[in-house]
Formats: C-alpha cells, structure tokens, sequence
C-alpha cells in the first residue's frame, strides 16, 4: 500500500512537472491536452448509514493526444480520484489507436474503458447526471471497466448505419483495481454491435448490443449481456429532447454455487427549458433475480432511484447541476419504501482541445 | 470465446462487401459535402458524373452538430469529403472522419477538400483568441457562401479533390465550371441590382446581425455592417445587450437586423419587443427537406433579398 501511494504521488509530481512542458511542446508536434475538473457535492437529507454531508473533487483527468506518425495516433490519460481521503494521480489511459490502416477500421491498443455500453465509454465529467446508476455501479465499477486491451471497431459503409467494436482485454483485474490480480482463466473479452436510425424533425436513435464475459482465476464466470439506447434531437446549441437508457444483465457461476442473475437499468429523459436550462429525471432499478428466501421461493429485493436534475450549460465546457434522490427497496410483495433522500451538486469544467463526443 | 468466434464470423460477412461497394465507387465517385450549399454546388459543378450527397439538410446550424452515426456511415463509402473548413465544422466534423476510417479522406488527404482554403477570409482575430472571447473563429469568419462570386471560387476545391482520386476524369468539369462561376457573377448581380432597386438601398443601407455571418454577403451586396447582437461569438446576448444594440441602431437610425433562422427565437423575440422593429429572420442555408422553397442556391439568395426589403420596407414604415 505504502509503495503504491508513493508510485502514486511520484507520478502526481510528474503530472503537474511536465503539464507546462508538454503544452509548450503543443505547437510542434500536433500535441493537444486538456484538463477536466468534476466537483461534486452530496447532503443526505434522511439517512441511516452514511455521513450528512459531504463535497469533493470526484475527479481531475488531464490527457494528452496527438497522431504519433502518418497512421497512429496516441492518448496518454491521467485521472485523480479521491481515495481514502486522498486524491492521487493513477493512469487512466495509454492508447495507440488508428483509423488509417484498414479501411473502415478503427484499431485500439493499450490501456482505456472498454469500448461497451454508454457510460463506460464516456468520462464521468461528461455524464448527463450527477451520481452513478446502481447498474453502472454493480456491473462496471462505477466509473467504468478499464485495462489492457486490444480492439476493433468496424464501420460499415451500408444505408443503414452499423458499427461492431470486438475487444479483449488482460482481465486479471476487473473494475477499479490497485493490486495486480490474477492470471484468469478466460480473459475479459466483449463485443458491441450498434446500429442508427433516423428520426422525425431531425433526431436521431442510436441502439447497441452488447456482451461481455471473463472467467477470474478462482473459476467465477462472469457474463453480462446490455442494450443501451440514445435518442436525441438537437436545434442548434440546445438538445430539446435527449434519452439515455442501459439495461443489462448479469449471471455470475461460481463453483458449487447456484448462479446469480441481476437485472439492472437506468432510464434518462432530459428536456431542454430554455437556451442553456435542461430538466432531467433518472429512474434506476436494480434486482438480483435469483435471491430466494428460506423456504426456496424467488423473492423481490429491488432497489429503485429517481433523480430529478437541473443542468445548466452555459458552454458546452462548463456544467452546473442541481439534483434531489429518492432511493427506494422494495422486499417481497411490499410496497417500496424509501431509505435515503439526498440533494446533489455538480460542478464541471474542461480547458484544453476537448476532443469531439460521440452521439 | 464462442462469442468472440460468432462476432469475427460477423464481422467477416459485414466486411466481404466492401471489395463490391468499392468496385461500384470506381464507377461513379460519391461526393459527401458537409453542407447542403457545397452540395448543391458539386452537383453544378460535376454533373453526372458523380453522385453527391450532403451530410445535413439545411435545417441545422453547421457549428453545433453531433457525430451521428449516419454520418460515418456516409463518409464511410465516400471518395470524396468536402468541408466549408475555417473551422465551421471543426467541433463534429474530425471525429466523422476519424470514426469513417479512410485514410484517403482525412484532413491533407488526397480526397479531401476544403472549400474555405480558397477563401480570403474576413474578420480574422488580430491578436490571440481563447474561450473567454465566445465561439471565435481563429482562422476567419466562414460564412462566405452567403457570397455567390466567392462561393464560387472557393467550389473549385471540389474539381480538385474528384480529379485527384478520379484521374480520368481530369479537364472534364472546365467547361461546366466556367458557367457556373458565369452564372454565380450574373446572379450577384442581378440581386444587387434588386436590392438598388428596393427602398434598403439609398447608398449604401446599415444593418446590424444576431451573429457575425453576413460579412461575405454585406461586401458582395454593399451593405453596411453596423454592429451585432451577440455580445460574444456563440453566446446569446443578455437583455442589457439587446437594449444597448437597440438604442445604438435608433440613434444611427439602422432599422434592419438580420438573423439566421438558426438563432435563438426566444431572444430575437425579446429584441422585436424591445427595439418595435421586426427582425429578418432568413434561411443561410439550401434546405433539401421535402416541400422546401429553397431547394437550390439561387433560389435561397433570392430568398434573403426578398426578406430583407421586405423587413426593410415594414420597418420603415414603423419608424415614419
């Protein structure tokens, strides 16, 4: 623990030594960075297990990316999280990538979040709420799966849209790790195929598959199967109307156990008010379809969360959010009842060439 | 892994038909144009011999616009890429190409081209811009095609790009492009000759802008720029603002404020309310939705002329 700190802080002192330097450097050699800062703030109004109160730094990624030679380009990505009260510098990201050596193929190498689902593609400052989905949270390890890896991405030139991303990764660890882990049996590997059509007065509905499996070391199998879907519809800056939506599913084996399946998903709807004003609500639910009670029989044990939230985007690199959650548990054939409320805040801003986002 | 194995088996049939769409390429070159401007323009331009299609409709505002997937789709089976460049599409347009994945379109590219590259670009910041000056356009204002003798100029840039990945098809689009650029010169004219003949002009008429995109279009139609509503570039103005920009043109007596019809309705709205003038709220773009009236390129200059004396012609009348 102590020798990783201190990797951690001895990369943190690199981090902020040479930041300037790469920047000067920017002008030559294609170099682009950029800086994002995600501070978030959570007061529990009613809660019986975690502290009132409570405002910090989420996170502070600084990436670097510039083509490294005709074909290849690369990102090197630096993020700080806060962990037992302390934000320290751990790499995030150290990517070759290329679209230019085969047609309508996108290669990726290196270390990076996984190329599935829609929030484990996407850097948390760039989510459109505050706090995670407890799908996101029980699957991808809340800021999303991230390894070694290599991946490609195919884009194929048809009338109706396609694109298939197939990946492995090393899989020794799964999630946000700081040890080493161990060798698995199946490494992680996953795939997304997505598709695209387009809607009335301008919008468009984005729809992707995916999978992803791996087999630990001690022989636990895991799969997840997930759809997630975006629909939007844009009018110059503003989006009037945006959905966001994930569903997935988990069976994990472990050996001499019964499997476990868990069904987790989150719902997102978002409004534009006015120029720079959006109204959202997120509706969370997640269930371990398996749990049983004594007696053998399937019991409900689902959790349920719905976020009301307030953005407000005065640049499209500058975010404000105001949000209040409910969370509810329902057991057996009771009525859900709510066990905490807490009102969040969100503050986000990027300097730097922020590269484009996708749809 | 059987997984893995079923998505190469995937893969691979999703991918045998690339050797055929490419075959069908070779035949006729597909232009992919960012806008429905420069499309309408290749077409002129190049006729027939190759097809063309534009990624927007002419409903959209060029600066903020998502990496759809339709998109990439798109530029993925073209042979050419053309760009209002300057930076317009500078915020969308590089992650297309990027995810599009051919080499031959990206950015110095040999079927890449750049239509701004051939424009001598107004407004252009004269000392070092960042975020805290708005949306600024470093590399010049890149509105030019609302300027049909510079538009003109710059659509050379497609002959260029489709003779370089289609040799054979070298020296055929002289002819054509010589009498479209005839034909851009007489339609300038010819509008600059209505609007002489409208009430705007007595000399040269002033007008003010919601944004900073009618530069091109006040040097070819001798207009006078008199201010803009925007405080700063892509930010919309707040109420001080309007106030100030209305009292300035009362005083200066400019009774013609000219927005796309992208801007924002509620603040042009405010500023009718304010100001008592009526805005000329005009198309900036050819429109390929169905049942458009400005379907083609003259037909949507002739379309902001005809707004703007109209406008021009009311709101004199209110100040009388």
């Amino acid at each position: 623990m102590r020798s990783e700190r201190a990797s951690a802080f001895a990369l943190s002192c690199v981090v902020l030594f040479f930041a300037p330097l790469f920047t000067a450097l920017a002008d030559t050699g294609g170099l682009k960075t950029f800086v994002a800062v995600d501070l978030v703030g959570e007061a529990f109004v009613r809660s019986k297990v975690v502290s009132p109160r409570e405002v910090e730094v989420r996170g502070v990624e600084v990436y670097f990316f510039a083509p490294v030679d005709p074909l290849f380009d690369a990102s090197v990505g630096i993020a700080a999280h806060p962990e037992n009260g302390v934000s320290l510098f751990e790499l995030h990201e150290a990517t070759l990538s290329s679209s230019k050596v085969i047609p309508h193929t996108q290669m990726r190498i290196g270390k990076g979040f996984l190329n599935i689902g829609k929030l484990n593609r996407i850097h948390q400052h760039d989510w459109p709420f505050i706090d995670t989905p407890e799908v996101q949270r029980s699957f991808f390890d809340d800021e999303g799966v991230n390894d070694l890896l290599l991946e490609v991405t195919v884009n194929t030139p048809t009338f109706v849209p396609f694109e298939a991303t197939v990946g492995i990764a090393k899989g020794w660890v799964y999630g946000h790790a700081h040890n080493a882990g161990k060798r698995p049996q199946v490494p992680t590997h996953y795939s997304r195929m997505q598709t695209f059509f387009d809607l009335p007065r301008g919008g468009g509905l984005q729809v992707a598959g995916n999978y992803l499996g791996r087999t630990a070391s001690d022989s636990v199998k895991t799969q997840l199967l997930g759809l997630d879907l975006t629909a939007k519809w844009r009018e110059g800056r503003t989006v009037p109307l945006l959905l966001q939506s994930e569903v997935w599913v988990r069976r994990v084996k472990a050996p001499q156990v019964d499997r476990e399946t868990a069904l987790g998903m989150y719902v997102f709807p978002q409004m534009n008010l006015i120029e720079m004003l959006d109204f959202g609500i997120r509706f969370d639910q997640f269930s371990v379809l398996t749990t049983k009670d004594a007696l053998g029989k399937s019991i409900d044990n689902s959790t349920y969360r719905i976020v009301p939230t307030l953005t407000h985007k005065p640049s499209e690199f500058s975010t404000f959010r105001i949000a209040y959650a409910w969370d509810l548990k329902r057991r057996g054939d009771a009525t859900p009842n709510f066990t905490n409320s807490s009102l969040l805040a969100q503050m986000t801003y990027v300097i730097g060439a922020h590269p484009s986002h996708e749809f | 892994m059987v997984y893995l194995l079923a998505v190469a088996v995937a893969l691979l049939i999703t991918v045998k038909p690339f050797s055929a769409n490419a075959q069908i390429a070779a035949k006729k070159p597909l232009v992919v144009t960012t806008t429905t401007d420069l499309a309408w323009a290749a077409r002129e331009i190049l006729g027939d011999a190759v097809e063309v299609r534009s990624l927007l409709t002419g409903r959209e505002d060029p600066h903020f616009v998502d990496v759809r997937p339709d998109y990439v789709a798109q530029v993925a089976q073209a042979d050419v890429v053309c760009a209002v460049g300057l930076d317009l599409e500078v915020g969308w347009l590089p992650k297309v190409l990027a995810k599009a994945a051919q080499r031959d379109l990206q950015p110095g590219g040999k079927g890449y081209c750049d239509f701004g590259s051939r424009v001598d670009a107004l407004d252009k910041p004269e000392q070092a811009v960042d975020r805290s000056h708005g949306d600024v356009h470093p590399k010049g204002n890149p509105h030019y095609w609302l300027a049909p003798v510079i538009f003109a100029q710059a659509a050379r840039q497609v002959i260029d790009a489709v003779e370089r990945v289609r040799p054979d098809l070298k020296g055929k689009f002289e002819l054509r492009y010589s009498e479209f650029n005839r034909m851009m010169m007489g339609l300038e004219a010819q509008l600059k000759t209505r609007l002489r003949s409208a009430s705007i002009t007595g000399g040269r008429a002033r007008f003010a802008e919601y944004h900073r995109e009618f530069s091109y279009f006040a040097r070819s139609f001798s207009l006078e720029h008199f201010g803009v509503l925007e405080e700063k570039p892509g930010l919309p103005p707040s109420a001080a603002q309007l106030a100030k920009v209305s009292a300035q043109m009362r005083t200066n007596k400019v009774h013609l404020l000219i927005a796309a019809r992208t801007a924002p309705p509620r603040v042009l709205r405010k500023f009718e309310e304010i100001s008592g003038l009526t805005i000329a709220v005009v198309p900036v773009s050819v429109s390929v939705l169905p049942a458009s009236d400005i379907a083609t390129y003259p037909r949507l200059m002739e379309k902001i002329i005809e707004e703007l004396i109209a406008v021009s012609d009311k709101n004199s009348a209110k100040v009388r």
